[in-house]
């Protein structure tokens, strides 16, 4: 098990009030470990609650093993976790609903999203899971944006969306997928129904 | 670039995604595929929006980038304007390409499984153009709706606006037709912008009682015979409207041209209907203009004359105080008056009346016979009436005479259903006016007379405020330079709060 050193950002001090400052440690399901801040945690709602039921002593975040996150890796937790330190102690959006969404998206949140769509795609799963809002918001902002001035020809590609013929072809090929069992399954009905029995089943 | 498959993202995420997109990208990502749109049509539709169709011909002065230049074309506009106006509008066009335009970034766009070549503008504004060939004008109908379906599948929908201009190909009663009143029949605002076709009896009926819409601004030339219903109309400068027209408004707004002056009488008979509560029920203002030869500095005052004359019968009374007394003069007085109130002939007319120069030339007779204030058909007819201040015996005999003339008129008018001419309004004015004639010709005589003292006065008047003496709501008539309004008071002041 390959242990990182906590935290994974330099954390401001004194923004940290000196009797709250208590780390948890957290495993990614390829089994990095993580130590983050109690603040930083609460910008996730969902492990701020895991934390609040453990109710764990600074003693036992020491002795007891890490919380593991079973369906996130190490690189995109590292991600996340560098994301709620920046942000720890800021006020969590309010969602109004409202239509458009206007987010912004800082700069450190920029270079911190400087990565390859595969990473960002898993960061969003990420946040999503950990019910991250503001880097919901700032990773679909980025999202949004790649279709700016975008071709449907262009966007398919930025997208991986199928074309109609794609979408039929990969519905065709379904069907025939399936269709010895469904063959399989008509004759021995048809075979059933010739023999007299009622019932199919 | 690696690509991000976004049908893959978690739900909420997505959701998210689509509220943080500009609607000219979902547009263009609904036309990726039929499941992308189905995709956004059931889960992320854009927020209410208003559809602005723009069909027609267009033509002015375009810069094109050296010179103004004189340009008529084909107009086929659909644009998508949000209800927040911090969201960017999708606005469509479907036109030929201009000369020595060119088309960039073309791309084939999947419309409802159909592919249509469509290129966007740095403006965002999409172009739906052939290169290499002209649409026609039912061609290009064809795309737009096309296009609107599939918008309107994408899109919540809070209102619609509908334009038209005349176009040789999509004459009026072609345009009734037309795809749009498939999708609604209930606007916002319609205007209708036709100069150069009369306005046919089924056409103002769909127009007026097919359609519901808030405000319509109706342009065509001649006059109609019918009802105005929607709650706001602005009936064009190139049309006008008749006393018949006037007395049975349902609109709540309404604000046209007349090609005479109304007489204080007819004034009288609005009045009345109104108190009564049986015509202009929904009234709130009335905005009629008129040639400003026609002016009459004292109709006010010949109103207050006419209404004095009723005094003890009406069911309002006058608001302001009388300045002028002209009680002396009201000898002659009026049991007639409440006769003239008889509901107007319905006309069966398919045709609007268009000689506008016929009226008006009417009207300049009338003028120069001293403010007769009586509509006649003929010069002759005036003539006649002018003689017959001079030789009451004669008085009778001229009357019978225009009587029977404007009845032969009125039979050959029937006869002839390509002719529509002097027909409708004009043809009920007069019966009326023959009706009236007797009574309304003594009545000129002691309004002339009133006139003398009036202008004498010095006191011109412009605003005359009644009050119905069942509910006491109060109307106001104001007279300008050129034009009159009857306005709801308590209409009016909630007018002015909210423009203060």
């Amino acid at each position: 098990m390959s242990v990182e050193n906590a935290p994974v950002v330099d954390v401001d001090e004194a923004a940290i009030p000196v009797e709250k400052k208590m780390y948890y440690r957290f495993e990614s399901n390829d089994k990095k470990e993580f130590r983050v801040s109690e603040l930083a945690i609460q910008q996730s709602e969902t492990l701020n609650r895991l934390v609040e039921a453990m109710g764990y002593t600074s003693e036992d975040v020491e002795n007891k093993p890490a919380i593991a996150i079973e369906n996130i890796d190490g690189k995109t937790l590292k991600l996340v976790f560098q994301w709620c330190e920046h942000h720890k102690g800021e006020a969590i959006p309010v969602d109004d609903g409202s239509v458009p969404k206007i987010v912004e998206i800082p700069e450190f949140d920029a270079k911190l999203m400087d990565i390859d769509n595969g990473l960002l795609f898993k960061l969003i799963w990420a946040a999503d899971y950990l019910n991250i809002v503001q880097l919901l918001n700032v990773s679909c902002k980025k999202v949004a944006n790649m279709a700016q001035g975008k071709t449907p020809a262009q966007l398919r590609r930025v997208y991986l969306l199928p074309s109609d013929e794609e979408d039929e072809a990969a519905k065709r090929a379904a069907q025939e997928a399936q269709d010895p069992r469904a063959r399989e399954v008509e004759e021995e009905f048809e075979e059933r129904k010739r023999q007299g029995g009622n019932s199919f089943f | 670039m690696q690509p991000i498959p976004l049908w893959k993202l978690p739900f909420v995420a997505r959701k998210n995604v689509f509220r943080q997109m500009d609607p000219n990208d979902v547009f263009n990502l609904s036309m990726t595929s039929m499941k992308s749109k189905l995709i956004i049509m059931k889960l992320h539709k854009l927020p209410p929006a208003n559809f602005s169709w723009h069909i027609g011909r267009d033509q002015g002065n375009f810069w094109n980038g050296t010179c103004a230049v004189w340009r008529v074309e084909d107009e086929m506009q659909l644009y998508i304007r949000f209800v927040d106006p911090n969201i960017n509008g999708i606005n469509v066009f479907v036109q030929d390409l201009r000369e020595g335009e060119s088309l960039e970034n073309l791309s084939l766009r999947n419309v409802n499984r159909t592919p249509i070549l469509m290129s966007q503008d740095p403006d965002d504004d999409f172009l739906v153009c052939e290169k290499d060939k002209k649409r026609t004008f039912d061609e290009k109908m064809e795309v737009m709706e096309m296009i609107s379906r599939h918008l309107l599948d994408i899109v919540n929908v809070e209102s619609y606006d509908l334009r038209y201009s005349y176009h040789d190909d999509l004459p009026m009663e072609k345009f009734i037709k037309c795809f749009v009143f498939d999708i609604t029949r209930k606007f916002r605002d319609v205007t209708i912008l036709n100069h150069l076709q009369k306005l046919k009896a089924r056409e103002f009926e769909f127009l007026m009682n097919e359609i519901e819409t808030d405000e319509m601004d109706l342009n065509t030339i001649g006059r109609v015979n019918g009802v105005f219903t929607h709650p706001k109309i602005e009936f064009g400068r190139h049309s006008a409207v008749s006393f018949d027209n006037i007395l049975n408004l349902q609109s709540q707004i309404f604000e046209s041209r007349m090609d005479r002056l109304l007489k204080p009488s007819e004034f009288v008979k609005l009045l009345l209907a109104w108190s009564n509560g049986e015509k202009l029920q929904n009234l709130k203002k009335l905005i009629i203009h008129h040639e400003y030869e026609l002016e009459d500095k004292n109709l006010i005052k010949k109103i207050k004359k006419r209404i004095r004359e009723l005094e003890g019968e009406v069911p309002f009374e006058i608001m302001e105080p009388e300045q002028e007394s002209s009680d002396e003069e009201q000898e002659g007085g009026d049991g007639g008056e409440e006769e003239d109130i008889s509901e107007e002939s319905e006309q069966d007319d398919d045709e609007m009346v268009d000689e506008e120069e016929d009226v008006d030339e009417e009207e300049d007779n009338e003028e120069s016979s001293g403010e007769q204030e009586e509509d006649k058909v003929s010069e002759e007819v005036v003539e006649k009436s002018v003689e017959s201040e001079s030789n009451d015996e004669e008085n009778d005999i001229d009357d019978k005479e225009s009587d029977a003339e404007s009845d032969t008129e009125e039979e050959e008018e029937e006869d002839s259903d390509e002719e529509p001419d002097a027909e409708a309004d004009s043809e009920s004015d007069s019966e009326d006016e023959v009706e009236e004639s007797e009574n309304d010709e003594s009545v000129a005589d002691e309004i002339e007379d009133d006139d003398q003292g009036d202008v004498d006065d010095d006191e011109e008047e412009d605003l005359l405020r009644i009050k119905r003496r069942s509910d006491g709501r109060v109307l106001r008539l104001q007279t300008h330079y050129g034009s009159f309004e009857i306005e709801d008071e308590t209409a009016r002041e909630e007018r002015l709060r909210k423009f203060f």
